[in-house]
């Protein structure tokens, strides 16, 4: 095995999917057109740099470390007005909130992501909030975060 | 110049928690003098030093030998030996990979005695006793194959031989060998790294550089 990023990646994926609080999410592993986002979207990886180095004598094991990027983009329609503009804000911000809630119980609780890693945890988190491009009425969070894996692997 | 490359350094072990094993006329191989004779078979090559092993110079037991190198299984003579073959019966360790280790080191020093007199326009200091202090350091064994929790090896301040390779490659072997008695096993954990357990040795035996005797 050169790298367990792909392996991460597939187990990654397949245990967010399974999560009934995400239902509707739609998750990749690879950037996504906006188009192919939809309303609720969980997007992963778009690039990694993975750092390796030896980790034992007597073995040819190497120990690695990567930062995977990852984003939540919600959307949420709204109508003109104050009221109207900041529930749509809320409810973006909310539903964006209860997604990484999901993703972040998902890290805790499979913390090895089903075996496939030594450790995976949720290092960064940034919260952005703006206009939806296609109804400046309607508002969009995004919350970007960056897993960090390490594990052992074995060339 | 060569320059010997971390990654082909080894740790093999044995400890006396096992019994030692007998074995019968081993052979020796002898260097060009005559005067040292190491054992053929690499993999017994940890003499148990709580058996004087027989000595035998075409089968009958001698014991002319000016010294026994226990780790290594090495027979020293002050003179060249005469003709035949030097065969070994005693008692050895089983050696194995001291697994989940990344890095060893092996001091050696001297303890000096200070006899600067009166009148003296210098220092003088005399070379007493030698010592020697090995430290390695490891990770926490985690799984069958790296064998038991090394804090029993400080239980009983077990005698480890240790063969301290810089290289371990078969044809450019190279390695300190000793017998040692563990001095000091620290477990560190932190939340962001792995779990360490470096080990220190005192030294009881040696060291002794060995090279090109082949790999156990």
């Amino acid at each position: 095995m050169n790298t367990t990023l792909p392996t991460f990646l597939d187990a990654l994926r397949a245990a967010l999917a399974n999560r009934a609080g995400l239902a509707g999410v739609s998750v990749f592993t690879c950037p996504v057109a906006p188009d192919d986002l939809g309303k609720q979207a969980i997007e992963i990886a778009n690039e990694v740099e993975i750092e390796q180095h030896r980790l034992s004598l007597s073995a040819t094991t190497l120990d690695e470390e990567y930062p995977v990027p990852g984003a939540i983009i919600v959307y949420r329609t709204a109508k003109q007005g104050t009221q109207a503009i900041n529930s749509a804000a809320k409810l973006a911000r909310d539903r964006a909130d209860a997604i990484m809630e999901e993703v972040v119980d998902e890290i805790t609780t499979n913390d090895t992501m089903s075996g496939t890693v030594r450790d995976v945890t949720i290092t960064m988190q940034r919260w952005t909030q703006g206009m939806a491009p296609e109804n400046r009425l309607g508002r969009f969070c995004r919350v970007e975060f960056t897993l960090t894996v390490t594990a052992c692997v074995t060339p | 110049m060569a320059v010997i490359r971390g990654i082909n350094a080894r740790i093999y072990a044995c400890d006396n928690t096992s019994a030692s094993t007998s074995f019968t006329a081993e052979a020796t191989v002898a260097n060009a003098g005559r005067t040292q004779f190491t054992m053929t078979t690499t993999s017994k090559r940890f003499l148990d030093p709580a058996h004087l092993p027989v000595v035998k110079l075409a089968g009958t037991p001698i014991t002319s030998y000016s010294s026994i190198q226990y780790p290594g299984a090495r027979f020293n003579w002050a003179s060249a030996l005469g003709a035949g073959a030097v065969t070994i019966d005693g008692y050895y360790f089983v050696v194995a990979t001291l697994a989940q280790c990344k890095s060893w080191e092996i001091a050696a020093e001297f303890d000096y005695i200070d006899q600067t007199c009166f009148g003296d326009t210098m220092r003088i200091s005399v070379p007493s006793m030698r010592s020697a202090t090995v430290t390695i350091q490891g990770l926490a064994l985690d799984d069958a194959t790296g064998g038991d929790d090394r804090f029993l090896l400080l239980k009983n301040a077990n005698l480890v031989g240790l063969d301290l390779f810089m290289d371990a490659t078969g044809s450019t072997e190279k390695r300190y060998t000793v017998y040692a008695r563990p001095s000091n096993v620290t477990s560190t954990a932190a939340v962001d790294g792995i779990i360490e357990q470096p080990l220190s040795f005192t030294v009881i035996d040696g060291p002794y550089y060995v090279a090109g005797l082949g790999v156990a």
